[in-house]
């Protein structure tokens, strides 16, 4: 016997998520004030690469799927995938559950500095381009990402307590900072966009920020088979996964430089969705246990279907208004953190 | 072929925990290390296997420092079992076992790492858990899954290199019938040619199974020898402050060290008080 009951169960769950993730992708691709039936989708799509089909699709559908509805549903299932994998591997990391890139202030640090760059964009011009503001989340990421590290982990053992109190300390002087930089730039247009963007949503989603946000995910969901096994023996403890022949400093650097990578790009993309890179490698923990070889995988496929789906809610639940989408991702994720404390609080699997 | 310290001095801060300790582990053998609460006996293991570094003094192993052997290779020939092991994710036992493959795999588990995870499972009297939850463990029970993961790790024995097996306690949470079969299991794999070294705390198990004891006591080597030499009333009571008789056990050829009791006397508040206002 060389496949336990959970690995069988992993396969099955990766298959029935990469399922889900199609689904949704055809329903957000598909659903909005103009509807496009999945065939349609697929008609036009081939028509693009020059294989023409007889379902009869609109000019207005074409493009309503190829310049609105298409990079903002591309930009969702990378910005998902790369939320949610690159929460299970902080979780691993820090061997913790609950070290979620928005609580422990990663998001926050990205978050200022776009809103920098965004601010010195007004004095300097040309500031404003995807990439710069991506180079500009990722700085922020990764000196909140070290901060955390050096405050929570000493002699290779992480502080629970340390590393969320630090992450509300983080989190308070990143909020400040955003929302002084606001302040100071009150009343000029674009702040309302700003506050969109800063509660997290897509709407920004166009071809190039899914041309900068597609390299960040391939590489992060490359590099996720040769994390998966360092980060479960990680599990054991620093001093174990050493004397089991992994090379720790480096994996943890790695990882460090992979998530802050994702997590500034994402929050760049689509601002600062919280409780996706929580709530996913969570669920999948739960049905299809810590292996990271199915974590990893399985949060990345769930967090791309959650965001799609989530931010067709955003947009379809008061037409025509949209909810920003990070809004909604905390209204499903507060309250299922809470369960998930309360049905745990007496196992003590948690903390 | 050894696993050697040299004049190994630890500093944790300024406090020197290891003070110019040497020795030599051989294949085949099992070390003991014994000594009081404090007396440097894990900054020792911690030394030998790389974790701390030290501020004097060299670890050789197989003709090499230490240093010149990378993680994996040092991971394929050598076990460790730390004193304590913190692991909340609710992997399975057999999960666990597993991962002591880690430095031999060559992509996936093969049904042959199956089969060693099994048998190391087996032989630390666990295989009954395979299916449980480590959390869901008892203290004692995580410790033999743990030691476990460290048999399935150097469960073959590799053409080039001998085996090395470091445990720190490994019988600290265990009844009296796990303790012998934790350390029948290590001699045994001593006497497949492993080099086994052992922190214990119970000296009639290190009288028992070890070929050779290193007493430490405030970080110096106060003794080192075999179990007969350096069993005797006057060096385990200087390096433990208690009195004891040293017998010889009634079947087996080895000291049996039996303590004499002696009266305690508690410190009187009363006079600390006026001491203090004093």
């Amino acid at each position: 016997m060389t496949q336990t009951f959970r690995q069988r169960r992993g396969a099955a769950v990766l298959i029935f998520l990469s399922v889900l993730v199609i689904v949704m992708t055809l329903l957000g691709a598909g659903l909005g004030a103009v509807r496009l039936n999945p065939d349609q989708i697929i008609a036009i799509l081939l028509n693009k690469i020059g294989i023409h089909t007889a379902v009869p699709y609109s000019t207005s559908q074409e493009n309503i799927l190829l310049v609105i509805r298409l990079p903002r549903v591309v930009l969702g299932l990378l910005v998902g995938a790369a939320l949610a994998s690159s929460g299970a591997a902080v979780q691993g990391l820090f061997r913790n559950p609950l070290a979620d890139p928005s609580l422990i202030g990663i998001s926050s640090g990205a978050a200022l500095g776009v809103t920098l760059m965004m601010g010195l964009s007004r004095v300097v011009s040309g500031l404003d381009h995807p990439v710069i503001e991506t180079v500009a989340a990722f700085g922020g990421a990764i000196l909140t990402m070290l901060l955390i590290y050096r405050l929570a982990t000493t002699a290779g053992l992480t502080n629970v307590v340390t590393m969320l109190l630090a992450g509300v300390a983080i989190n308070a002087l990143a909020g400040a900072g955003v929302g002084l930089l606001v302040f100071l730039a009150g009343g000029v247009a674009g702040v309302q966009d700003f506050a969109f963007w800063s509660l997290g949503s897509l709407t920004r989603a166009n071809w190039d920020s899914v041309l900068v946000m597609l390299p960040v995910t391939l590489i992060l969901l490359a590099a996720l088979p040769f994390l998966a096994r360092p980060l479960n023996i990680l599990l054991l403890g620093e001093a174990e996964a050493g004397h089991l022949g992994v090379s720790v400093e480096r994996i943890k650097q790695i990882i460090i430089v992979l998530v802050a990578l994702a997590v500034g790009t994402g929050v760049a993309a689509a601002g600062v969705i919280g409780f996706v890179a929580l709530v996913v490698p969570h669920l999948l923990r739960l049905t299809v246990g810590p292996d990271h070889r199915y974590v990893l995988p399985g949060s990345a496929l769930a967090g791309a279907a959650l965001l799609v789906g989530t931010d067709l809610l955003a947009r379809t639940m008061m037409p025509p208004i949209e909810v920003p989408l990070g809004i909604i991702t905390a209204l499903i994720g507060g309250p299922f953190f809470l369960w998930l404390l309360l049905r745990d609080r007496n196992r003590g699997t948690l903390l | 072929m050894t696993l050697e310290a040299r004049n190994l001095t630890v500093t944790l801060g300024k406090t020197v925990v290891v003070d110019s300790v040497s020795l030599k582990i051989e294949p085949g053998e099992v070390v003991a290390v014994v000594g009081a609460n404090g007396a440097g006996k894990s900054s020792l293991l911690k030394a030998l296997c790389g974790d701390i570094q030290a501020a004097h003094g060299e670890v050789w192993m197989n003709g090499k420092p230490l240093a010149h052997w990378k993680p994996i290779e040092r991971a394929r020939m050598r076990g460790v079992l730390p004193q304590s092991s913190v692991l909340s994710f609710p992997f399975t036992v057999l999960e666990i076992a597993l991962m002591g493959r880690a430095p031999h795999l060559k992509g996936v588990e093969s049904p042959h790492d199956y089969a060693i995870a099994n048998a190391a499972l087996e032989a630390a009297e666990v295989l009954h858990l395979q299916e449980r939850l480590y959390p869901t463990l008892s203290g004692g029970e995580r410790q033999r899954v743990q030691f476990a993961r460290v048999l399935a790790q150097i469960w073959e024995s590799s053409d080039e290199h001998p085996r090395y097996l470091l445990v720190d306690e490994p019988t600290s949470s265990l009844d009296l019938a796990h303790q012998h079969r934790t350390l029948a299991v290590a001699r045994h794999f001593a006497d497949e040619g492993t080099a086994v070294l052992a922190i214990l705390h119970d000296l009639n198990l290190a009288a028992q199974y070890a070929d050779r004891i290193l007493v430490m006591k405030a970080g110096k080597s106060a003794a080192e020898g075999t179990p007969k030499a350096v069993l005797t009333p006057d060096i385990i009571e200087a390096a433990f402050g208690i009195a004891v008789m040293v017998m010889t056990h009634p079947t087996l050829d080895c000291p049996l060290v039996v303590p004499i009791g002696g009266d305690v006397s508690l410190p009187s508040l009363v006079s600390s008080t006026i001491s203090r206002h004093n």
